[in-house]
């Protein structure tokens, strides 16, 4: 069976960059350009990993993840943020909102796919 | 990452006479150009975006084509007896060319050998000419004889016997060499018949020999081609690959440019709106300007070239870019 996987950024180049490193690696991707328009094109639909943006315009990533933690089915989907921003703090928020990893930008997506490989079963 | 400028040198002092020539309404049309400059900004963003996204998917494109490429270049030179398999089929065509000619070659030396037999042959029809000499001897002999025998009378009845018997022994032993030669002349010929033929098939051989030696030539060269190509192509997916991770510097240049905007545009509204804060006369507990801009920060860049224009302010070290913890 076919693995989904949730892209938000609000960067048109990233999302066009990690969709198509998972394409790559099998799995159907579903893009949002912030929180609010991700939890809207997923409509309730099975998720095998979230790979999210913390900065963004209308819902941000720790929003998104809080968003999506409260929801049983996603309670245990594998989050990874994805970000520019490496302070410890925020690392932190992150950590407690439920993320299961966090990467900095640039990533590498031969690694990228690698962290995936570990979280996604 | 570039390393972020270094601190501003401090402007020279400017002398009262330039004052002379500031028109009066001067701050207030400096203020209308801070929107102008977040719009030239906000286009610039904007259109880096909208390239270097087009950039990225040719190159994810041509990275996708590389990789294609070399594993077909790679099939090309698997030796695997696979379904379509190319290099198997012609591993395959030159396997039966290289036993082909190796079973032609068997055929040479059997020529050698037909061709020792045709010697043996002439040197068998030499030694029937000379039987044939020994029985027109014999049967002279035995003629003599019988010659002898008449003149002795009664006496030579017994030898007249053996006379006549040594005539047909000499007749036979001529008879017999006669039919031995036709036989060893109707072998000669059927033999060297053969050896003709053996002769065309070995030059056959020569020439399938010669095809399959430039083959083998062509196909060793075709592989290494094809080896060069896999090896050229997995390099360009490699390298496009790392264009296309490096292209992600727009996303931070985006992301700075984005805050400067926010900064331009909302110093516009509140030094529009509060000439007391366009005086400088700010309240206490408004935050500075420069609490403002540092409030927008994400990355640890912008964090780096604010803190490069102030002395004071607080340092930080460059991020490590791709680093990945789990929690």
């Amino acid at each position: 069976m076919t693995k989904t996987a949730l892209v938000v950024d609000d960067s048109p180049t990233i999302r066009q960059l990690v969709s198509f490193t998972l394409q790559q690696a099998g799995f159907d991707v579903v893009q949002g350009t912030d929180g609010r328009d991700a939890l809207e094109q997923l409509a309730g639909r099975q998720l095998s990993l979230v790979i999210t943006d913390l900065n963004m315009p209308v819902m941000d990533g720790l929003g998104l993840i809080r968003n999506l933690r409260a929801q049983p089915q996603y309670k245990f989907v594998p989050i990874l943020m994805l970000t520019t921003e490496s302070q410890e703090t925020k690392k932190q928020e992150g950590k407690a909102a439920g993320a299961t990893g966090w990467i900095v930008k640039p990533f590498n997506p031969d690694q990228l796919l690698q962290v995936i490989a570990k979280v996604v079963r | 990452m570039t390393t972020p400028p270094p601190p501003n040198p401090q402007p020279p002092a400017s002398g009262p006479q330039d004052c002379h020539h500031v028109p009066p309404n001067y701050p207030t049309d400096g203020l209308t150009i801070l929107p102008v400059l977040a719009a030239q900004l906000e286009w610039a963003a904007q259109e880096m975006e909208s390239q270097i996204l087009k950039v990225c998917t040719s190159f994810q494109s041509i990275a996708v084509r590389a990789r294609q490429c070399a594993e077909h270049s790679l099939r090309l030179c698997d030796t695997k007896d696979t379904p379509g398999n190319t290099s198997a089929g012609i591993s395959a065509i030159l396997a039966a060319a290289r036993s082909f000619a190796e079973r032609i070659e068997q055929f040479s030396r059997i020529s050698a050998q037909i061709h020792s037999i045709c010697a043996q042959m002439e040197a068998a029809q030499k030694v029937l000419q000379s039987i044939d000499d020994i029985a027109a001897q014999i049967r002279l002999l035995g003629f003599n004889a019988s010659i002898e025998a008449v003149h002795a009378g009664d006496h030579g009845a017994t030898f007249q016997v053996v006379a006549t018997e040594t005539r047909e022994l000499a007749q036979h032993v001529a008879e017999t060499s006669r039919s031995l030669r036709r036989t060893v002349l109707g072998l000669k010929e059927k033999t060297e018949e053969i050896e003709s033929k053996v002769q065309s098939a070995s030059a056959i051989a020569a020439e399938i020999k010669h095809i399959y030696d430039a083959m083998q030539a062509v196909y060793e060269e075709m592989r290494a081609a094809a080896l060069d190509s896999a090896n050229a192509s997995a390099q360009l997916a490699q390298q496009t690959g790392e264009a296309v991770t490096a292209l992600q510097f727009q996303d931070r240049v985006k992301q700075q440019i984005t805050h400067v905007i926010e900064a331009l545009r909302e110093m516009h509204r509140a030094v529009a709106t509060c000439p007391a804060e366009a005086a400088g006369a700010v309240p206490a507990t408004a935050p500075t300007w420069d609490t403002r801009l540092r409030a927008k920060y994400t990355m640890r860049e912008e964090r780096m070239v604010h803190a490069s224009q102030d002395m004071a302010g607080p340092r930080e070290t460059a991020a490590r870019p791709g680093s990945i913890e789990l929690f």
